[in-house]
């Protein structure tokens, strides 16, 4: 699914450097990335979302070289392959939870809202435990139900990859587990592999793989 | 669609701020043009009630509150005139001269004493009822009718100019026998009265009961008139023959007397007879006096043009801030949307449809408003006008 060879990566105004030798993520493979804060792993899934280019270096996403889109060409090939799961959950306010679930088709032409999604939307909904709240906003919605919307939202589009941004930093022990486990649930049935960044070590023998962060960070702190 | 669907929600979810936003905006677009409609009438309104009255005979004094009383019955009161004024004109055989008496008011609505010669020289209708016959008969106007919710058989009681003047103005009740077609000028907002009803207000005329009675002559007793004799503040079918003035008609007050010549060289003789400044009365045009307070009023508006220009660019900036501050609150939204993919310029088209759908709502408001005093002007714009009187 992923395939990163001799990446190298600097933001312009800092001293931090990032360079990943080599990184492999099988298809349906589920891999934690651990790492001290500041040691690259927020960059790393934005080089591979191709939000972030790399100054050198070979990002492959599904067979496709993710540095060599152009911008316009990212934008629709992170829309349509890529699923994000964030620590905020980053629902909006104003919209239901049907409509948050469904939002990435509302902001890019490479997606196509349709019965099918609508019907996709529910479903994912309903396996989560969510269907009766679809029509509520996130504010009246617990931390956990949040992030099962934010859940259903990374897995409308059926991306082949999911990239889990500390998905379960803001939730109890308790919700931790379970949102984990409907996350690989869900990603499992969509077929679709999870690279998930995280800080918590309970949860990664939970994971097939972990990879450590702090070999690939160079320079001071960002 | 989607961005318009997205700015729909995120205004409908922050109603408040959204109405508050829409309704600032709709003021800013809609006072301007509300201010504009509303003089345009008023300027309309005020020049076609001049142009319509060629000339104006009165005191000497200030030409403008003899035209503000004439024509439109303010609370102006010039110096009254003599009614040899009239006949003169009459005598003249150059124009036909309309008295006009608006001394005095009742339940805040001036008493216009004329002659039948105004209701034909205004083209007034009678919509109910009939016109002035009977001496104490009023006809009013249609605004006046709404206002006090009177008609015909409805009685009106002229209010008392000097409640401790024993020898002035005593209240006359008149009984409502006709009410006006609106015409949406000053006239909507009169009672109008033949001018002798008027000189009974003021108490030139009046009627009482007899000073000497039948059984008294035929019994051949004295009798001495006092103040005990009733006088007469209704005028009925069975008193109205008691009622009489003293002293010759000439002399006879009146505010003011519309002139209406029989040709530019009538008038132009006529205007000529009272040039001296010496005089006691002086002829004015109308037109040409309302057009010096329109001028007036027009140079004020382009200051309160000024003012409303700086009063809309300090709102809006006050918007435009309001709006940048909403952007701000929402850059972990728009930060979102790029990394699900969002297409390069979404931000800013869903930035653009939430203002645009904002400023839609807002012109549809202000030109609903627009649409309401622009149906409504000439009649708010002749209450304006009628307002003091």
């Amino acid at each position: 699914m992923i395939a990163v060879q001799d990446l190298s990566f600097r933001y312009s105004d800092a001293s931090f450097r990032l360079h990943v030798p080599q990184f492999e993520l099988q298809d349906r493979e589920r891999v934690a990335i651990v790492g001290p804060s500041g040691s690259g792993k927020t960059t790393l899934l934005n080089l591979i979302a191709g939000i972030l280019t790399p100054q050198a270096g070979r990002i492959d996403v599904a067979g496709t070289d993710v540095a060599q889109l152009s911008d316009v060409d990212r934008r629709r090939f992170r829309a349509s392959t890529i699923g994000f799961v964030f620590q905020d959950f980053a629902l909006l306010d104003y919209l239901s939870a049907r409509q948050n679930i469904l939002y990435p088709y509302r902001i890019t032409p490479a997606l196509t809202l349709d019965a099918k999604a609508r019907a996709r939307a529910e479903a994912l909904a309903v396996s989560c435990g969510i269907g009766d709240k679809l029509d509520r906003h996130p504010t009246a919605l617990s931390q956990g139900e949040q992030q099962r919307v934010a859940i259903c939202r990374a897995l409308v589009t059926q991306p082949k990859l999911i990239l889990s941004d500390e998905a379960t930093g803001n939730l109890d022990p308790d919700s931790k587990s379970r949102i984990l486990d409907l996350l690989f649930e869900q990603a499992a049935e969509a077929g679709a592999a999870v690279l998930a960044v995280t800080h918590d070590h309970e949860l990664l023998p939970r994971f097939e793989r972990v990879l450590d962060f702090a070999q690939f960070r160079e320079g001071a702190e960002a | 669609m989607n961005a318009l669907y997205l700015a729909f929600a995120y205004l409908r979810y922050h109603w408040g701020r959204s109405v508050i936003l829409t309704l600032v905006a709709a003021l800013i677009l809609f006072v301007p043009i509300a201010t504009q409609i509303l003089l345009s009438s008023s300027e309309r309104a005020l020049v076609a009630r001049g142009e319509a009255t060629p000339l104006l005979l009165g005191s000497r004094g200030s030409q403008l509150d003899l035209t503000m009383a004439a024509l439109y019955f303010s609370d102006e009161r010039p110096d009254p005139i003599p009614m040899r004024e009239v006949e003169a004109i009459w005598d003249s055989g150059l124009a036909v001269p309309i008295p006009v008496h608006t001394a005095f008011s009742s339940a805040g609505f001036r008493i216009v004493g004329t002659t039948l010669d105004y209701f034909a020289f205004r083209n007034l209708e009678i919509a109910d009822g009939r016109g002035l016959s009977v001496l104490g008969d009023a006809v009013i106007g249609s605004g006046v009718a709404a206002t006090l919710g009177k008609g015909i058989g409805d009685t009106l009681v002229s209010a008392p100019e000097n409640l401790f003047d024993l020898d002035g103005v005593y209240p006359l009740e008149m009984p409502i026998v006709g009410v006006l077609a609106p015409t949406n000028a000053p006239d909507d907002q009169a009672i109008f009265v033949d001018i002798k009803t008027a000189w009974v207000i003021q108490g030139i005329g009046h009627g009482h009961e007899d000073v000497v009675t039948a059984a008294q002559i035929a019994s051949g007793s004295d009798t001495v008139a006092n103040a005990a004799v009733v006088q007469y503040q209704r005028i009925t079918e069975v008193n109205i023959g008691s009622f009489h003035f003293h002293g010759s008609q000439d002399g006879f007050p009146t505010s003011a007397v519309i002139v209406v010549p029989n040709d530019t060289r009538s008038a132009t003789i006529l205007k000529g007879r009272y040039l001296d400044t010496e005089g006691p009365t002086q002829i004015v045009e109308p037109a040409g006096v309302i057009q010096g307070l329109v001028d007036r009023i027009f140079r004020i508006k382009s200051l309160l043009d000024v003012v409303t220009a700086i009063i809309a660019i300090a709102a809006l900036a006050a918007i435009g801030l309001a709006v940048f501050l909403s952007y701000r609150l929402r850059a972990r939204e728009i930060a979102t949307a790029v990394k699900l993919g969002a297409r390069r310029g979404m931000v800013l088209r869903l930035l653009s449809a939430e203002t645009f759908t904002l400023l839609l709502i807002s012109t549809c408001i202000a030109a609903a408003g627009a649409i309401i005093v622009s149906r409504n002007a000439e009649a708010w714009v002749g209450w304006l006008l009628a307002l003091g009187s």
